[in-house]
């Protein structure tokens, strides 16, 4: 089918189905009763109610914050980290049973635990969105030192390079294309991590505003939040996937694996 | 637009990223590793001013306490129960879309961005409005957990089914086969590891979705345990659960890693 490949298709084609999704679900909201089934109408009306009234800002910019704050510290103990396993064998062995173990345990279980124990502030959310963040990071950067070519490294050793210009003009640049792949999936698992922590700390943020119109029984408006959550995590994906083109452009995106 | 392509990538990262130690002293660094947590986390329980940390040695002590009482049996039953239905129908659906994904381009075009776009986002946040519409019992709990299967299962084996070789399928077609000939000999086999991969990914986003439920519902299933037991400070009780979700998505993650590696090495032996 050549002519789907037209991006005039392409695009009718998407928007179309949009439309379509969008009409079924109006029409099934007006079946149901609106107070149920919340129409796309509805949310629209709410959006802009909770966007004048500044509520979704004041409840947006502290889970901005916790998430900036536990992204950041994430990415700069993750990072190092996973490079310096990636590079040294026996830490890695060491290392490879915990992480996995901790990448692989569904993190949003200890939510409730954490916060109990380390208190309902901003730093216990900071500190559980790093935990969701770390792990991915970690891993990606060790397989991304682990996957360099040997050969290249044995033969700058031959030539007498230093480890320092061997990880500046070798080791860097190859692992860099799989520490933004853990870095991307770190971003959503800590869109995960602050919205979990958030339904239970439950003093602000968008999560907590999910929850408040929920126990309203107000789905409209709680579907508010859980669109701008849909915009922060396709926006910081493909803001990711466009500085991997960007940063490592000899590294074609579906050719790095 | 490149998404299914992509997600296909970061499983092929964590084919390699991930994989179980072989030789007789990897094991023993690996041992050794674990171990160190466990002693590392003891002796902080035991230095630290705050009286809510607990060590390995009281979780275990509460474990025994707890399977004793039956109590961990009743919770974990139920959240094996929505567990599984979940998994059998986000799989079943996901398959199902993955592959007509994967075969048709029209339903590729229409559907791709979305499936991208709603496996970017993080879907616990519509836990609380999808209990509010289905109610607190086992359906809702089922739903939750099969919305959170189907994306991975869905990507990955639309991504299965774009790796068979076109040649392959050109040979197959002028050799006069049959559609249903080329799928059974051709496409399902070759999709099948990235089918696995997606079941992987599957297990961890399930188990999440079962947690975040049963949080929310707060009526039954470990994740119930766990909320219940930390609000009443019984923190050495509220860990029994989260190292048991700990082992199962473990165990599970490892043992579909041993399948997926092993249809590989077959592939490539081929």
């Amino acid at each position: 089918m050549a002519r789907a490949d037209d991006p005039r298709v392409v695009w009718a084609v998407r928007i179309g189905f949009a439309v379509l999704v969008l009409i079924v679900w109006q029409a099934a909201a007006a079946w149901f009763g609106a107070n149920f089934v919340a129409s796309p109408g509805g949310m629209v009306t709410s959006a802009i109610a909770l966007v004048r009234s500044g509520e979704l800002l004041r409840y947006l910019l502290p889970t901005l914050g916790v998430l900036s704050a536990g992204f950041a510290i994430g990415v700069v103990v993750g990072v190092p980290a996973g490079l310096a396993i990636g590079r040294w064998q026996r830490l890695y062995w060491l290392s490879e049973g915990p992480i996995n173990l901790f990448y692989t345990t569904p993190m949003a279980a200890v939510i409730p635990v954490i916060l109990v124990i380390l208190g309902f502030g901003a730093s216990t959310k900071i500190f559980i969105v790093f935990v969701f963040v770390v792990f991915s990071v970690i891993i990606n950067s060790a397989a991304g030192i682990r996957n360099v070519d040997g050969d290249l490294l044995e033969l700058a050793r031959s030539y007498g390079s230093s480890e320092l210009s061997r990880w500046r003009e070798i080791l860097v640049p190859s692992a860099l294309p799989f520490v933004l792949t853990g870095i991307r999936i770190g971003i959503g698992r800590a869109l995960i991590g602050a919205v979990v922590a958030e339904f239970y700390a439950g003093i602000d943020g968008v999560g907590y505003l999910i929850i408040q119109y929920s126990n309203r029984f107000n789905v409209a408006a709680a579907l508010v939040p859980v669109a701008v959550l849909v915009a922060l995590g396709v926006g910081s994906t493909t803001l990711l996937k466009w500085l991997h083109r960007r940063l490592t452009p000899w590294a074609d995106q579906a050719g790095t694996g | 637009m490149t998404g299914i392509a992509d997600e296909a990538q970061v499983a092929a990262h964590e084919r390699r990223a991930t994989r179980l130690p072989a030789r007789a002293s990897e094991r023993l660094w690996w041992a050794a590793g674990l171990l160190l947590v466990v002693l590392f986390w003891q002796l902080y329980a035991a230095i630290s001013s705050n009286s809510l940390i607990v060590g390995p040695w009281e979780v275990a002590r509460a474990t025994v306490d707890l399977i004793s009482t039956g109590e961990l049996w009743e919770y974990a039953q139920s959240s094996a129960i929505s567990m599984t239905f979940g998994m059998l129908a986000g799989s079943l659906a996901g398959l199902l879309i993955g592959l007509l994904v994967g075969r048709f381009r029209l339903v590729e075009v229409a559907l791709d961005p979305y499936i991208s776009a709603a496996y970017a986002t993080p879907l616990v946040a519509i836990i609380p409005v999808l209990i509010v519409l289905l109610g607190f019992g086992l359906t809702s709990k089922i739903v939750i957990v099969a919305i959170f299967v189907f994306f991975p299962v869905a990507i990955n084996t639309a991504a299965g089914v774009h790796s068979v070789p076109r040649d392959l399928t050109e040979l197959a077609r002028s050799f006069c086969s049959t559609e249903l000939q080329a799928w059974r000999d051709i496409v399902v086999p070759a999709a099948l590891p990235f089918i696995v991969t997606g079941l992987r990914l599957a297990v961890g986003r399930g188990l999440i979705g079962v947690v975040v439920a049963e949080f929310e519902t707060a009526v039954t299933g470990l994740g119930y345990l766990i909320l219940s037991k930390s609000r009443r400070f019984l923190m050495a009780e509220s860990l029994v659960p989260v190292v048991v979700l700990m082992l199962v998505g473990f165990l599970l993650y490892g043992g579909l890693k041993r399948v997926e590696n092993r249809m590989l090495a077959r592939r490539r032996g081929l």
